[in-house]
């Protein structure tokens, strides 16, 4: 059984006051916001997470919105076009910590973030002596346009408040709207993911 | 850190691409050995290769082609995963548009990707994108590798994807990346890439069915700037050792992802003359010929290493040599090292965000 932990941030854009660690990553400016919330969620939580082996990013809209940034503004900024890629949002993490190691990020929508929970689980089950994995993901709500959440969850096989056990039979994929809606009501809840697993929190 | 990495090797049981060059292996094959450029020019000179007409569906639909006159089994009978590597998708469809509504709310892979499977009849158990910038090809072979190992199937059919139009082309424009000229890789005189379009089909099965396999296969992200392939000289060394842990031998030819932007052959070159020293294997390129087709370019040099290897006969990155030039004695210029008997092909691939992904493709000698 995996075990793990789950972290979540969340903030309208502009903010009304910079973030603390701006100082502290090159060029931080020129983050969209979807990096500067995946960035967050680390700064706030880093005294107290180990370090993953492998992250797999999944964040749903891929790059959409920063995509319309950049054609809206007549495609014409080269530090936009750079975060025109999804896998750019774990960068600013890596240039803090130095990290390196093995990065997949996956997109299916509207299940990518359940997808990249599967993946991370699997992988966990697959190769439990090698380390943590992470899964992160960053996007931003529809119907809210200023709104940008982001979502990192700790996978190991030893502790934590979540759990993933195997499910009686493969069922329908569960999406992200269903994983979010259940994890923001705070308290414990028992969803089938899909492909055989249940994702069980406690509190 | 170590990694259950190598478990088992997937044998390469089909394979094929759709480039400029033309719509199958074969025809691109043909228009590297050429030297035949498939460059065409833009409304604003930008230099572009790419077939008239061509659409992301309709180059998938040429490289699957490709790939099932070649393939050897009926995989389709049992449950098997499909990956789609990709950097932008569809994403000319609707990014565009004033208002591009739902287009926004849902990733530019998924859907169309599953409306492209469905017309050629694929029900796969699972599909994924992986959208690993210029390395996604790579990185997705090594998702469908573990996929064979963790999942109760025994394919995967790996397809990459990517377009050259406005989106990318002004993006690589802005960034003053596109070359002026011509696309010299590994020449002093380089200065920048051209654009591609194309894409490309591989068949991995758990079963012997083949004697090419996926020897090793992983990626890696070490720097620190989202375009600069900073650190990426002891990235890219460390994680050849890291794949090569298993006891595999080095590689009898290259095919490097040879941008021809001054800071990624630098990379390269400095990290091949730091694993196989003077004594190296023979490295080429496609892009020059190709274009650098982004997502899709590490699976297409991934065919190309199949029919390489099958063949017996690499080919050459440019007619004539450089003047000067980087790796001097290691590039396949004209007809020198072309033919040879190869076992062993390496596939790099760099992208943006310091991701870089590393592939060895066997040919296995058959009792």
């Amino acid at each position: 059984m995996i075990r793990g932990e789950h972290y979540s941030w969340s903030s309208s854009f502009p903010l009304t006051r910079p973030f603390d660690w701006i100082a502290q990553i090159p060029r931080a400016n020129q983050l969209d916001r979807f990096s500067q919330a995946i960035f967050e969620l680390f700064w706030q939580v880093r005294e107290k997470v180990e370090l993953p082996v492998e992250i797999i990013l999944a964040s749903p809209q891929a790059s959409n919105y920063t995509d319309r940034d950049f054609a809206a503004g007549g495609a014409t900024s080269p530090s936009k076009f750079v975060h025109t890629l999804p896998n750019i949002r774990i960068l600013p993490f890596a240039q803090w910590t130095q990290w390196h190691g093995r990065i997949l990020c996956i997109q299916k929508d509207p299940s990518t973030m359940v997808h990249g929970l599967i993946e991370g689980v699997e992988c966990c089950e697959w190769d439990s002596s090698s380390g943590t994995r992470w899964v992160v993901g960053s996007f931003q709500e529809a119907d809210a346009v200023d709104l940008v959440e982001a979502h990192l969850w700790i996978l190991n096989t030893t502790a934590g408040s979540v759990r993933f056990q195997p499910a009686k039979s493969a069922s329908i994929i569960s999406t992200d709207q269903i994983l979010l809606e259940n994890l923001r009501n705070k308290g414990p809840f028992q969803l089938d993911l899909g492909y055989g697993i249940v994702l069980n929190r406690e509190v | 850190m170590t990694f259950q990495h190598n478990k088992i090797n997937p044998y390469i049981t089909g394979y094929g691409c759709s480039t400029a060059a033309g719509p199958t292996l074969e025809e691109t094959l043909a228009g590297l050995r050429a030297f035949r450029g498939c460059f065409e020019r833009d409304e604003k000179g930008r230099r572009i290769a790419r077939r008239p007409g061509g659409t992301l569906s309709g180059y998938l639909d040429e490289a699957f082609k490709d790939l099932r006159s070649r393939e050897r089994l009926d995989w389709t009978q049992e449950p098997y995963g499909v990956l789609f590597a990709s950097t932008k998708g569809w994403i000319e469809d609707f990014i565009w548009k004033q208002d591009p509504g739902e287009g926004l709310r849902t990733d530019p892979f998924t859907e169309p990707f599953e409306s492209w499977l469905t017309s050629q009849g694929l029900q796969p158990y699972r599909m994924l994108t992986v959208s690993n910038a210029c390395a996604s090809g790579l990185s997705a072979l090594l998702l469908a590798r573990r996929w064979l190992q963790t999942l109760p199937i025994k394919n995967v059919l790996i397809l990459g994807a990517d377009l050259a139009r406005c989106f990318v082309v002004e993006g690589f424009d802005r960034l003053g990346a596109l070359s002026q000229k011509e696309v010299r890789p590994f020449s002093v005189q380089r200065d920048g890439l051209g654009l591609g379009e194309g894409a490309a089909a591989i068949l991995l099965s758990s079963e012997p069915h083949s004697d090419l396999i996926l020897e090793a296969v992983d990626c890696d992200l070490q720097g620190d700037s989202p375009t600069r392939p900073t650190h990426a000289v002891n990235g890219l060394v460390s994680l050849y050792e890291r794949m090569m842990s298993g006891g595999s031998a080095k590689p009898d030819w290259v095919i490097a992802h040879a941008t021809a932007t001054q800071l990624n052959d630098a990379v390269e070159s400095q990290t091949f003359q730091k694993l196989f020293g003077e004594e190296g294997p023979r490295i080429t390129a496609s892009k020059r010929i190709l274009g650098h087709t982004l997502g899709a370019s590490s699976l297409i040099d991934a065919t190309l290493a199949c029919e390489v290897l099958r063949q017996g006969q690499g080919f050459p990155i440019a007619d004539q040599p450089w003047m000067e030039g980087c790796l001097p004695g290691h590039l396949a210029f004209g007809t020198i090292g072309v033919q040879a008997r190869l076992n062993r092909v390496l596939v790099s691939s760099l992208g943006f965000g310091n991701i870089h992904a590393l592939g060895m493709f066997q040919r296995l000698e058959l009792g």
